[in-house]
């Protein structure tokens, strides 16, 4: 016994109605679920609102409402199956986030003590700015696409939640910088080794949570992408 | 005394596996291993098979099932295929290049584990 469209929009809104409103989640669920109804319905032989309410009983624990305060943002709430995709999520990027911060705090401060030169500065630091700027434009860019895009999966909300703190966090540092309100790499300090690193690092630090935020753009037009073969 | 310790050992076991703990382990390998041999499989057609080929015994809840799908297609093991089936949307899973490579790693791990187990379980004891 195959569901009718009808049916399956029922599974939908209810899914929906639970917090379930990513696609990418949302899509296997619905499938699952009316996998469940149709073999309950043939072996059991029980009507469509009986066998919809024992499926979503199996899900129970999965759609319960949850929220976590340290990985997720403090506003976000959802079902646990959402949440812990989230915090799977995050914590795979703070890993990563870390550990590229490091690898590329010590690469720019091993290129500085090579050259300590002022020129030499001046010209990294003008190189910093565009990277800054180009960040914020193409930040801007995927933004627009995840708004026109027709899919809403969780990386286009995790693209989005990054996008707003790296554009605030970038721009900020460009506004800084500009005015010399601010020294990226210790220009005009003496170069204790402490202070540069200290200085590159929390500005090495941004920059790749910023560029961290094309791995949910990318995962979310992965997505679309197979979509849209359907 | 030799004994004793092994049946205790052997007691632990057991009442791990009622718990199911050894199964969450291997329930990456389970998957792998499923779509090794059928090609490509949905998410609910696993939790099927699983329950059939173990008489019932074991049975693999959503909230374990997707997670470790989810995982392993993140670590590049498998593929998604989406298509519309009966007035829905599909997902198909299916092993990559590097997944079917791992699939054997992961059962001749598997087989080595259940080997030692049940020389642990079953000793040939000399004395």
């Amino acid at each position: 016994m195959k569901l009718t469209v009808e049916q399956i929009a029922k599974i939908d809104e209810t899914l929906v109605l639970n917090g379930v409103v990513y696609d990418d989640i949302k899509i296997e669920m619905t499938d699952h679920i009316a996998s469940d109804i149709e073999e309950v319905m043939i072996n059991q032989g029980v009507d469509f609102k009986t066998a919809l309410i024992n499926s979503f009983d199996k899900w129970g624990a999965q759609l319960r409402p949850a929220s976590n305060a340290f990985w997720t943002p403090f506003w976000l709430n959802g079902p646990k199956l959402f949440i812990d995709k989230w915090v799977k999520e995050s914590k795979k990027q703070s890993f990563y986030w870390l550990l590229l911060s490091v690898f590329v705090t010590f690469t720019t401060v091993w290129i500085i003590m090579q050259n300590k030169s002022n020129k030499f500065l001046v010209q990294l630091e003008q190189g910093y700015e565009i990277l800054l700027l180009v960040l914020i434009v193409f930040l801007f860019i995927g933004r627009y696409f995840v708004y026109k895009s027709e899919t809403k999966t969780i990386f286009s909300y995790m693209f989005n939640v990054n996008c707003l703190g790296s554009v605030l966090i970038l721009a900020i540092q460009l506004i800084c910088i500009e005015f010399d309100w601010y020294y990226i790499f210790a220009m005009n300090q003496k170069f204790t080794m402490n202070r540069l690193f200290f200085n590159v690092f929390q500005n090495i630090w941004y920059i790749v949570y910023s560029i961290y935020s094309f791995y949910f753009l990318y995962n979310h037009f992965q997505f679309e992408r197979k979509l849209s073969k359907v | 005394m030799h004994k004793n310790i092994m049946y205790i050992f052997a007691f632990e076991i057991l009442t791990k596996m009622k718990n199911s703990q050894l199964y969450k382990g291997s329930l990456n390998t389970i998957i792998m291993k499923l779509l090794e041999e059928k090609g490509r499989m949905y998410g609910y057609e696993i939790t099927q098979k699983v329950k059939e080929i173990t008489k019932g015994e074991l049975n693999i809840t959503e909230g374990a099932l997707y997670p470790a799908l989810h995982k392993l297609e993140a670590d590049g093991l498998l593929d998604v295929e989406v298509e519309k089936v009966d007035n829905r949307l599909r997902k198909y899973y299916k092993l990559t290049e590097k997944g079917t490579t791992e699939t054997v790693n992961r059962l001749s791990e598997l087989e080595e584990f259940i080997k030692n187990m049940q020389t642990i379980v079953n000793p040939k004891l000399s004395y």
